[in-house]
């Protein structure tokens, strides 16, 4: 499995959540990321065809509770994980989630009292 | 406004590749008005351009990483640049497997390149370089139309006023040079510059370094004693003194003043340290005094066919108005670049062409090493298609391969150029004008990359294309390939070919050498060291005062010890100076235009003939009892004889006028004696018409000082100058040399195209050895098995070797066939470069394709022994 950016993992994190469209996605990861990554377009744009090409995320239908809220004339296009994206995550966080146990052990977590 | 955004994002979008843009677009622009509508004011702005200058950057990225679909990600890594290096990896790895045939096939190469980028340079500084001069391309020189293109002789002062009146000529000079006698900086010594008729700053579109040109009107003056100096002559001895514009020079005894400087690095002729007033209009030097040399630049717009036209028209009117001129001049003129390296053209393209062929010979060499390689391979390659390898990765591989043993031998060929380069001015010695200017520039580098972009086609292609063919059978490896030896035998033809047509070129010029050398010249070609004196006019302006230097000079000399000899002469053969004068015989009507009697003068003393051991064939020589003012006696040669005077006329006591007055003598004379020809202008020149006047009638102040030695003893250059000192210490001494010196210079350009086709040709010969030998041994090696049977089956040994010597002598003898064609229909192409042989000569046809045979079946021989060894039961049991 290839190394993931912080900013892949952040859109699959978001899309955890639930389907979502770009500039929500952008949103999500900026707010998600604690305003450290603010993915400018061309980038997110990029880590989404990734992510596609990879088989992880794909397109969905609009959710229809969306549906009237978006305007007429401007249809989205909707992201969604996929079975194996969320497989992907689900190993990752729980890749990340020994990696802050073992630091917690060995207190060099933040917040942890040394 | 939006719509202003827009429109700049979509620009800014397509940095991105197609397939993303078409996949996104939409949407990233949705999303971008988004973001931009939620921004407003100056905010607004910098969000807006931002996203942009990021968006560009980003779709920068993506077009250069492979991404989106998992096929096109195969297809770049294939055809991308990490696909590259990967290849050229994988062949570095395969040629480092194989050392010797990566050094052979490298060094071919670099020999092929490198040769052709140290030609090439030559002609590219040369030939193809305008002059280094402001707007090169109006500057024209002018003269008197000669038998040879590129050629013309000098034309007179008045002669040079009359062409500047032409409307397609801005300006015109006559130049002659001139030599002055320097003192006051040290001991007298003797400085080469111009006589000029006007200013040639002007004509040259140049600004002086100092102070000012010369004017016209003061050119056309000789009584003006000013001068203009060379850079290199201010900046040697006055020091780049400043304030030179006003200095006084005491040149030849007289006092000049310093006007202005050139600027650095000019100088015309190339060899002049200043130039000074010499267009008199008055006295003796004005219409048939031809003395000038002129370069004129072409008004605005003018051309140069133009200009020739008019110059013609003018001859044609200049002689209707003056009709007491003895001879018929028609003027022609052409650009300056041509005449400076005219003579130069035809010998260059030679080389450039005899190096082209070797090029072509390494080219064949090298295709025929990496045939064999494919050959090699077939198994590998089979399998490898069967794998799925596609062919033009194939065909890549190997084209890798040959390009980097073009790169390699390029870069190594540049090095040897380098090289070359450096020797060139020893080897060349003056054979090619402009050396100095030749470099291996930014053209010629680029030249030398082409020519190994060329080597990595012909000599990769081939071989390349036939490795990803025949993906075929496996066990088509123990087969012998027909196609593949077909090929290998072509370009073994070719080779021998090519090589066939430079071995005839390096026969015909060796033959051309050889006849130069042969020749007799009619004078004394060993023991004689002669060097030129000039005289200060300001001093020696008494008729008396030159004879009485000239004897003095004479008997010091011949009191040295080792000396045999003195003697002077004017025009003393294989030096440059050499007047030509028109002559009267006066005992019979006026001749038809065009047909008036011209000579070159010689002036001499009376010990000149002896010295020299020309011939007196009828007549008397001069006794030294000639005095100035008398009638004058003169000698002529046979040539002169035969064109001028009637079938069996008695020449003795003919009288005869010169055209030209000469130092202090004028009077009208006699022909006293006839003497036998000599070349005096070159050793391939025929011999012209001469006539020999007294010295002691005419009293020249410049003239050629010879020494004869006695056999094998050495007279020093410092007891010649001690000598001369002790006659006139403020006279200086010129050109010092031995005769044989002189022979050599003389034989300089044949030597050099002899040297050079020589060496190419020899190389080319090398090449196609080795050729023949590595394809002949490959064939045997491949044919072991085959031979073994043989054997086995009862050939005998000389049957087996004759079979090898066959099988290598038909692609030999094919390529002689075609060789020899070949060079029958080129060598008329080098006629102007022979000189004593004719281009189609019996002998070098004969001699060179046995000699190409001889080498071939040596060549080939190695590899038929080993043939004849081959033991049956090992050829049966290997593989």
């Amino acid at each position: 499995m290839p190394d993931l950016t912080t900013t892949e993992l952040h859109v699959l994190l978001a899309l955890g959540s639930g389907a979502s469209y770009g500039y929500r996605l952008q949103q999500q990861v900026e707010t998600e990321s604690g305003g450290t990554l603010t993915p400018d377009i061309g980038a997110l744009y990029r880590t989404l065809a990734r992510l596609m090409e990879r088989g992880w995320v794909e397109e969905v239908d609009t959710p229809p509770r969306e549906e009237e809220a978006s305007s007429p004339g401007r249809p989205r296009r909707w992201y969604g994980l996929s079975a194996l994206g969320r497989g992907v995550l689900a190993e990752e966080v729980g890749r990340l989630a020994s990696v802050v146990r073992l630091a917690r052990e060995r207190d060099v977590a933040p917040g942890s009292t040394g | 406004m939006s719509r202003l955004w827009t429109v700049l994002f979509r620009a800014a979008l397509r940095t991105f590749p197609p397939a993303f843009r078409e996949r996104f677009g939409v949407e990233m622009e949705e999303h971008f008005l988004d973001v931009m509508t939620c921004r407003s004011g100056p905010k607004r702005m910098w969000t807006g351009w931002s996203a942009l200058g990021r968006l560009a950057g980003q779709g920068m990225a993506e077009r250069f990483r492979p991404t989106l679909s998992a096929d096109r990600n195969r297809e770049r890594r294939r055809w991308g640049v990490e696909g590259w290096i990967r290849d050229l990896r994988l062949a570095a790895r395969a040629l480092a497997r194989r050392p010797a045939y990566a050094v052979v096939a490298g060094l071919t190469i670099a020999l092929g390149i490198g040769a052709n980028t140290a030609i090439f340079s030559l002609i590219h500084g040369v030939l193809l370089t305008p002059l280094d001069y402001p707007d090169p391309d109006g500057l024209v020189f002018v003269g008197e139309a000669a038998d040879r293109p590129g050629l013309v002789n000098s034309i007179s002062a008045p002669e040079v006023y009359a062409l500047e009146e032409i409307p397609s000529l801005d300006a015109v000079a006559g130049v002659r040079g001139a030599r002055m006698t320097l003192t006051g900086f040290g001991p007298a010594e003797a400085v080469v510059g111009a006589l000029v008729t006007r200013g040639l700053l002007g004509v040259f579109h140049l600004e002086p370094a100092l102070g000012r040109d010369l004017r016209p009107e003061e050119g056309r003056d000789d009584d003006v004693r000013r001068i203009v100096l060379s850079h290199r002559f201010w900046t040697d001895r006055l020091g780049a003194d400043p304030d030179a514009v006003g200095r006084l020079l005491t040149l030849d005894g007289e006092s000049w003043e310093v006007v202005g400087v050139a600027p650095e690095g000019w100088a015309y002729p190339s060899n002049a340290s200043y130039w000074a007033p010499g267009g008199t209009l008055e006295g003796d030097c004005f219409w048939g005094c031809n003395l000038f040399r002129a370069v004129g630049r072409l008004a605005p717009g003018a051309t140069l066919e133009g200009a020739r036209a008019e110059a013609l028209a003018l001859s044609t009117a200049l002689e209707a108005d003056h009709p007491d001129q003895q001879t018929t001049r028609r003027f022609d003129l052409g650009s300056l670049h041509e005449r400076v390296v005219g003579q130069a053209r035809d010998g260059l393209w030679l080389l450039l062409g005899a190096v082209g062929v070797v090029l072509l010979i390494a080219c064949a060499n090298v295709a025929n090493l990496l045939l064999v390689r494919a050959q090699n391979r077939r198994g590998e390659v089979a399998v490898r298609r069967a794998l799925g390898a596609s062919r033009g990765r194939l065909v890549r591989e190997v084209l890798t391969e040959s390009m980097l043993l073009a790169g390699a031998g390029g870069l190594l060929g540049a090095l040897l150029a380098a090289g070359v380069l450096q020797l060139l001015p020893t080897l060349a010695g003056g054979a090619v004008p402009r050396l100095d200017e030749v470099a291996l520039d930014g053209p010629v580098l680029a030249f030398t990359a082409g020519a190994a972009l060329f080597t990595v086609l012909v000599a990769g292609l081939l071989p390349a294309l036939r490795v990803s063919r025949g993906a075929g059978a496996l066990g088509s490896r123990h087969s012998p390939d027909r196609r593949d030896a077909r090929s290998r035998n072509l370009l073994l033809s070719a080779e021998v070919g090519l090589s066939l047509v430079l071995l005839v070129a390096a026969g015909l010029l060796l033959r051309t050498f050889a006849a130069l050398s042969r020749i007799d010249p009619g004078f004394a070609t060993e023991d004689v060291v002669r060097f030129d004196v000039s005289l200060p006019d300001a001093v020696y302006d008494e008729a008396d005062d030159v004879l009485a230097f000239a004897d003095r000079l004479e008997t010091t000399l011949e009191a040295l010890p080792g000396v045999e000899a003195a003697a002077l002469g004017m025009g003393t053969p294989l030096t440059a100076y050499s007047v030509g004068a028109s002559l009267t015989l006066m005992d019979r009507p006026e001749p038809p235009d065009g047909e008036e009697a011209n000579a070159a003068m010689r002036v001499v003393t009376p010990g000149y003939l002896e010295l020299q051991d020309i011939r007196l064939l009828r007549g008397r020589g001069f006794s030294g009892a000639e005095r100035n003012g008398e009638p004058s006696a003169y000698l002529v040669n046979e040539t002169f004889v035969r064109r001028y005077l009637r079938e069996g006329e008695d020449p003795i006591g003919i009288p005869l006028r010169a055209g030209v007055s000469f130092g202090f003598g004028r009077e009208p004379g006699e022909i006293v004696g006839v003497v036998e020809d000599v070349r005096a202008g070159g050793l391939g020149m025929e011999s012209e018409p001469e006539f020999y006047a007294a010295f002691s009638q005419y009293l020249p102040t410049f003239f050629t000082v010879n020494v004869r030695t006695v056999p094998g003893a050495v007279v020093g250059e410092a007891e010649i100058r001690s000598a001369l000192a002790v006659v006139d210490p403020d006279v200086p001494l010129f050109r010092l040399s031995t005769v044989e010196e002189a022979i050599r210079e003389e034989l300089a350009p044949s030597r050099f195209y002899l040297a050079l086709v020589g060496a190419f040709a020899g190389l080319a010969l090398v090449l196609s050895a080795v050729g023949l030998y590595g394809v002949v041994a490959y064939a045997v090696a491949r044919r072991t098995r085959e031979i073994g049977v043989r054997v086995a089956l009862g050939a005998d040994r000389d049957a087996i070797r004759r079979l090898v010597l066959t099988e290598g002598l038909r692609p030999t003898l094919l390529g002689l066939a075609g060789g020899v064609l070949v060079a029958l229909l080129g060598a008329r192409a080098i006629r102007s470069l022979l000189y004593g042989v004719e281009p189609l000569d019996p002998v070098t046809f004969a001699v060179v394709p046995l000699l190409l045979l001889g080498v071939a079946v040596l060549a080939i021989l190695a590899p038929a022994r080993r043939a004849t060894r081959v033991d049956p039961v090992e050829a049966l049991r290997g593989e």
